[in-house]
């Protein structure tokens, strides 16, 4: 009988000391950054977001400064990834369009959360009608893609960032409806959420103080997953003219301007490729890593 | 027998579930149970799994509806009734779960969930001080309340579950399998524990299991359940000593841990 139980009072059966919140702080830190993909991720998401942000107050060159003398002239010393077809600087163009991606990613993003994940758990809630009649809307919703949507959207309402990030959140709540319901519907059934309504717990405290704290990470997971679809359907929409009008720099229209210049500088299709490719394996990565680090206290 | 009501006064109930089947056959989960528990009793509900031992505690526990027949609390009908008529009786009765992995919240902190009942309740004390002597009361230093319950051993985690019950200061502990999922080495100190604990706090206890040998050990009366049914009931010296059913004899055959949790009991003292 040398088992853990005998001695309940020594702390080696413990894990940290004292100052466990700080431990506990420390060690996300640490697998945060043992994590490839959390690690990975998370830095081009802060390369993307740094460069927004200081592409507010600051490019190398005006992205809307024409200047036809040096159109299409490629890498330099001046223009580190060249000129476009009137001159103006692409290193600058790409800078500003981050600025569209985030704003379009980071707002159809909340529009899927601030909908879906209150209708997720109100369907986790009340599994009788209620929750059918969520859960149908969220299949009708998610019968629209969101391309056909801002189509539809666009030829209603006009082309702009407005249109596309309707039509993307709307298209991302039966997403949220879903995740947050089958995440949900774990807690509920869990021991500790009978354990609270053997002692008085109502349903709404119950989704505050257990469903919510523990389908947080897995949300947030997602919102990064689905942070990098924005963006991707977001390049999608501006490449088809349903999003960004013409001057204004996004990396969807530089790729589709870039189409004709092809043979004079290929790596004008390059480069917004590139961004492209670069923010949403970022913010996909950082969502994957999310989830990642999530199971360790579980499993530990 | 007394004016004084029974704590739990259990009368024909049955509960059916629907089921999915083609056939649109539905299953009875018990039929027509009738017991009672009196005051400072220790009363086993035994059977195997799928007896509907665990469907009775909830019943017990006003969380679920009898499909017919009642549950009466010190005379009072229990089940059907609102939260808000229920709120003292979700202070006078708590339950300690079979696994404190899954009954504990791993997102709180072991002061939270030894706290949570006090607030749901309304329960007007000083928390921290209140945390402190529940975690003492189930021999747990009190530093174990920074800590969240994924740091503690099996064992531990069931004295966090068992002080979250006893917060409330209740008069009935209902007790679901609580020590099926503890290592073999730990039973017997939380057992121990547990019968002090109803002893010291007067506690009415219902203790839910399969385990005879386990039962003997900790109870007064047992019922036991078979398929839904309710095949035996009576003290526990007399059903152990001649049982009349066939399946409570099968029950006591298949008990083989007796020897093994009567030693246990016999070193108890040294390491409780």
């Amino acid at each position: 009988m040398t088992e853990i139980g005998s001695a309940p009072l020594t702390g080696d059966t413990m894990v940290g000391g004292d100052d466990v919140i700080e431990d506990a702080r420390a060690s996300l830190w640490r697998r945060w950054l043992r994590n490839p993909s959390a690690l990975i991720g998370g830095i081009i998401v802060v390369l993307v977001v740094a460069s927004a942000v200081i592409s507010l107050v600051w490019t190398p060159y005006n992205p809307l400064a024409v200047d036809p003398s040096h159109a299409l002239s490629g890498p330099s010393l001046r223009h580190l990834l060249g000129t476009d077809e009137y001159g103006r600087d692409v290193f600058s163009r790409l800078m500003a369009s981050s600025q569209v991606a985030l704003f379009v990613g980071f707002l159809s993003v909340l529009i899927a959360t601030v909908v879906g994940i209150p209708a997720g758990l109100l369907a986790a809630e009340r599994r009788g009608a209620t929750g059918q009649v969520v859960l149908r809307l969220a299949d009708i919703l998610y019968g629209f893609p969101a391309l056909l949507a801002a189509v539809v959207l666009a030829a209603a309402f006009g082309a702009s960032k407005t249109t596309v990030v309707l039509a993307i959140g709307i298209s991302y709540i039966p997403v949220f409806v879903r995740v947050t319901r089958s995440n949900a519907l774990v807690v509920l059934n869990s021991e500790y959420v009978l354990a609270a309504r053997a002692y008085g717990r109502r349903p709404l405290a119950i989704m505050r103080r257990h469903v919510i704290p523990n389908i947080l990470t897995t949300i947030i997971a997602q919102m990064s997953l689905l942070f990098s679809l924005a963006v991707l359907a977001e390049t999608a929409l501006d490449f088809l003219g349903l999003g960004t009008a013409a001057p204004a720099a996004s990396w969807g229209t530089m790729l589709q301007s870039s189409q004709n210049y092809l043979g004079n500088d290929p790596l004008l299709t390059v480069w917004p490729s590139v961004a492209i490719v670069l923010c949403v394996l970022g913010f996909s990565l950082l969502g994957d890593g999310i989830s990642e680090l999530r199971d360790v206290r579980s499993s530990r | 027998m007394s004016e004084t009501p029974a704590i739990f006064d259990v009368r024909g109930v049955s509960k059916i579930y629907p089921t999915r089947s083609r056939r649109g056959q539905s299953v009875a989960a018990l039929r027509d149970i009738t017991f009672s528990v009196s005051d400072g009793d220790s009363m086993a509900i035994v059977g195997e799994s799928g007896s509907g031992k665990s469907t009775l505690s909830r019943m017990l526990l006003a969380l679920e509806s009898p499909t017919s027949g009642t549950v009466s609390f010190r005379g009072e009908v229990v089940s059907g009734r609102s939260e808000r008529e229920l709120r003292d009786f979700r202070r006078r009765v708590q339950i300690v779960f079979q696994d404190p992995l899954s009954s504990l919240d791993p997102r709180m902190r072991v002061h939270d969930l030894l706290a949570e009942p006090l607030r749901a309740l309304k329960i007007e004390v000083d928390e921290a001080e209140r945390v402190r002597e529940l975690l003492a009361s189930v021999e747990m230093p009190a530093a174990a309340a920074n800590r969240y319950a994924h740091q503690f051993s099996g064992g531990q985690r069931q004295r966090i579950a068992i002080a979250r019950a006893l917060g409330p200061s209740p008069d009935v502990l209902i007790a679901d399998e609580p020590v099926s999922a503890l290592d073999v080495s730990v039973r017997a100190q939380i057992l121990n524990l547990l019968s002090s604990l109803v002893r010291d706090f007067h506690l009415t206890l219902v203790f839910v299991s399969h385990d005879m040998a386990v039962v003997r050990h900790l109870c007064s009366s047992i019922v036991v359940l078979y398929r839904g049914d309710l095949v035996e009931m009576g003290t526990t010296e007399d059903v152990f000593v001649s049982p009349r059913e066939d399946y409570t004899k099968e029950l006591l055959a298949a008990a083989p841990r007796i020897r093994a949790v009567r030693a246990a009991k016999r070193v108890g003292p040294r390491e409780a």
